[in-house]
């Protein structure tokens, strides 16, 4: 059960990981709330070595403007803890926070267009 | 087909609602590319003598496509122009005098047809009075405006991914309409396509293999007449952006698109980040759709059969282009045919109605060409002939009339745009307009506003209930009439009786006591009892007490459009307004649409604007007065009292007295009848 993009493991798995709460667009006659289809999860990391950070970069670079990826993520809404391949996602361009130690502090890749 | 199924509506109140645009600019394939051979070439040459050819052959011309100039192979820049034909040495072009032809000159003809107008052409016979007419530079009349045509509706031009190695288009050339009610053949050609033809109606499904740009043509032949209408769709196949290669264009955001009928379709802005080179003025784009609805995928909506994954057809504004250098994105707006329509300017038209176009031409020396008469002319037999002749608009686009039909006598158009022509026509003689709809498809209605019983004449295409909105509908309330009087007036014509006058007033003999007076002639009628009608529901319409609803709806309801007009109802309880308004199912019909779409939440929604549909009581006939008789016992008329010239009075110019002659400052003498040959000096 680990974190990978495309099939790949990524080198050091995510401090922490969640499910962005979704915005509802408004709300309908009945006072509905009007979510959008698509969820988005945010990985992030404390620290990260920088062939870490130059792996999401890479992710991005290749699939940045156009294309879409596949990336396992913990799945939504289930009982148990596990794991699932979401397909045709797409990745924002990952933050990164101030060098420590020769290290990447506070990474953050979020992911979006994830249908559950 | 915007009315939803059961299944669909079902679909409809499902959630979530997903969307996924896809962008398609049509890169048309080469037929012809050679270059210009004659040392001579020169402004206004409508026969182009070529060599050097570098791709396609003449036999892959067809009348209507269009030629790029340029000055390099390939290239566009010094211009373009509409192809008639072409054989093994020339080419034949539309009539022009703005393109600098000159030898060596780079022509790249390609399987593109566009809006243009087609510019008539009369000149003097030689030694005589006489004109002989033409259109198109050299067209003859035969007999066109006595065996009519056909309008062909073969649907919208089309965008495609190749699913599992195929995808398969639907055709079908249902609401073709012959002006004459002939039985029609069909003769469909499918370009790129596994099956290359058909004969049949709806051919249904043909599938694609290979991703591409194509062409489809449909042939569509009178049986009685044997006139040939042709149109063309242009059919754009990629591969998924996970597979293959060819790619619709992929760095792109979806900014705004508005449609209005006013306005007489849509206006869609765009924003691409790729290096585009197919990103020029007139390009064809079409923006295409993978929906899914509570999960199902599925589209719902859009006019064309079969075509629902269609959201928009338009083309690229001509100067709508911008570049942004810091963001490397261009930006540019997408119009429906009507907006292209709108910059193309026709000559000014007239033609009468005839019953026997050929034969009056021949018996009538008022008719100088079988070219002014058109076999017993109708509005949509105008807009016919209008279009036909006079542009290119039905090799590219759908159309159809709908309502009912008048009688006209005559028809003129202005020097003005192809889309006022046909408009002004529209809302003048039968109070309707013309609008395309998302998919390209141009209508010709007759207004809810001028159909009398419109709520039970219209197909209801929604009833909206409170789950289909969002936020909070904005209610505009008129309190106030618009009109106080309307006045209408128009002419009753019969093909073999003539033209009878009527005029017409609402709300009665007496105005209302706010609002304006109005008075509009022009109109084409059956009867007096017709126009009273069309008046009292006119006058109904206008001083609607509720003009404007805007709703926010909750998801992709693409069953809904501007056009061809249908209703929706909306039901509102008077607990939830404060003016107490009891809606119960009250019909209302769409006027203006603008969707809105987040590609990174993959939710795409509309507002619409709605206007209440009316009905009035009939107006007042108001008596015509005879012509007063201009001469006779009954008096009338006038004697043209003669003309008195006054004298013209003698004007006496004062004779000069003289010049006064100086010698060194000192007054010699005045002196008379002096010729001064050479300059005058100290």
């Amino acid at each position: 059960m680990t974190y990978k993009i495309n099939g790949t493991e990524l080198v050091i798995q995510p401090t922490k990981g969640r499910w962005v709460d979704r915005q509802s667009v408004d709300i309908d006659g009945w006072g509905h709330p009007i979510y959008p289809p698509y969820r988005e999860f945010e990985l992030s990391w404390q620290l990260g070595t920088m062939e870490q950070a130059e792996q999401l970069r890479t992710y991005f670079s290749a699939v940045g403007s156009t294309g879409t990826v596949v990336v396992d993520l913990p799945k939504y809404a289930t009982n148990a803890y596990t794991f699932f391949a979401y397909t045709g996602c797409v990745l924002q361009e990952p933050s990164y926070g101030a060098f420590f130690a020769e290290h990447q502090a506070d990474m953050l890749l979020l992911v979006t267009r994830i249908k559950t | 087909m915007t009315i939803p199924t059961s299944a669909e509506l079902a679909l409809l109140r499902s959630s979530p609602h997903e969307t996924n645009l896809w962008l398609s600019i049509y890169k048309p394939p080469s037929a012809l590319a050679c270059q210009v051979n004659n040392a001579s070439a020169a402004n206004g040459d409508r026969v182009i003598i070529y060599d050097n050819v570098t791709a396609g052959s003449y036999g892959l011309v067809e009348s209507g496509m269009t030629m790029y100039i340029g000055s390099t192979l390939g290239a566009r820049d010094i211009g373009r122009i509409r192809v008639r034909s072409a054989d093994a040495t020339t080419i034949t072009v539309a009539e022009n005098s703005d393109v600098p032809w000159a030898d060596d000159l780079y022509l790249t003809i390609v399987r593109f047809w566009e809006i243009d107008a087609v510019y008539p052409r009369i000149i003097q016979n030689t030694g005589t009075f006489e004109t002989i007419w033409y259109k198109d530079y050299d067209i003859e009349y035969t007999d066109q405006n006595d065996n009519l045509g056909s309008l062909i509706c073969m649907g919208s031009h089309y965008a495609g991914f190749l699913d599992g190695d195929s995808c398969n288009v639907f055709y079908s050339a249902t609401g073709t309409h012959n002006l004459k009610e002939e039985e029609l053949t069909y003769d469909w050609f499918f370009q790129g396509a596994t099956v290359t033809g058909s004969s049949a109606l709806t051919p249904g499904s043909i599938a694609y293999d290979t991703a591409g740009h194509y062409t489809t043509r449909l042939k569509v032949t009178g049986g009685d007449s044997g006139v040939v209408d042709t149109s063309y769709r242009h059919i754009s196949i990629y591969d998924r952006p996970e597979n293959g290669v060819n790619h619709p264009v992929l760095g792109w955001t979806f900014i705004s698109m508005d449609g209005s009928r006013e306005q007489g379709g849509y206006i869609t802005r765009v924003k691409v980040r790729d290096n585009i080179s197919d990103i020029v003025d007139g390009a064809l784009v079409v923006i295409f759709a993978d929906d899914w609805y509570g999960g199902t995928k599925q589209s719902i909506g859009g006019n064309a059969l079969g075509r629902s994954t269609i959201v928009y057809v338009g083309y690229i504004l001509d100067g709508s282009i911008t570049y942004n250098y810091s963001t490397s994105s261009i930006e540019f707006e997408l119009g429906s045919p009507t907006e292209i329509m709108k910059l193309a300017e026709g000559f000014a038209v007239a033609v009468n109605s005839s019953t026997d176009p050929s034969g009056q031409a021949i018996s009538d020396d008022n008719i100088p060409s079988g070219w002014v008469l058109v076999l017993n002319m109708d509005c949509e037999r105008a807009m016919y002939h209008y279009l036909r002749w006079h542009s290119t608009v039905l090799y590219t686009t759908d159309f159809q009339f709908l309502g009912t039909d008048q009688n006209i006598e005559y028809f003129d158009a202005d020097r003005e745009s192809l889309y006022s022509a046909i408009d002004k026509l529209m809302r003048g003689t039968l109070q309707g307009n013309l609008v395309s709809d998302r998919q390209g498809k141009l209508w010709a209605e007759i207004s809810v506003a001028a159909t009398n019983g419109a709520s039970g004449s219209f197909p209801s295409s929604l009833e909206i209930q409170k789950q289909d909105w969002m936020g909070v509908p904005t209610i505009d309330e008129a309190l106030v009439n618009e009109l106080s009087y309307l006045e209408l007036g128009g002419i009753a014509f019969d093909f073999s009786a003539g033209s009878t006058a009527y005029l017409s007033g609402a709300p009665g003999t007496a105005p209302a006591y706010r609002g304006r007076v109005e008075r509009l002639q022009g109109h084409a009628l059956t009867n007096q009892a017709q126009l009273n009608t069309l008046c009292g529901n006119l006058f109904a319409y206008r001083n609607a007490k509720y003009p404007s609803v805007m709703i926010n709806l909750v998801g992709n309801y693409r069953n809904l459009d501007i056009a061809p007009q249908e209703l929706v109802s909306l039901s509102i309880e008077s607990t939830e307004n404060p003016r107490g308004i009891i809606w119960n199912g009250k019909p209302f019909h769409i006027t203006e649409i603008r969707w809105v779409y987040d590609a990174r939440e993959g939710f795409m929604h509309p507002s619409i604007i709605l206007h209440e549909v009316t009905q009035g009581s009939a107006g007042t006939t108001i008596a015509i007065p005879a012509l007063p008789p201009s001469s006779g016992e009954d008096g009338g008329g006038f004697d043209i009292p003669p003309l008195y010239i006054p004298e013209f009075p003698t004007i006496s110019i004062p004779s000069l007295g003289g010049v006064d002659i100086y010698h060194n400052g000192d007054f010699v003498a005045t002196v008379t009848g002096i010729n001064f040959i050479d300059d005058v000096c100290e």
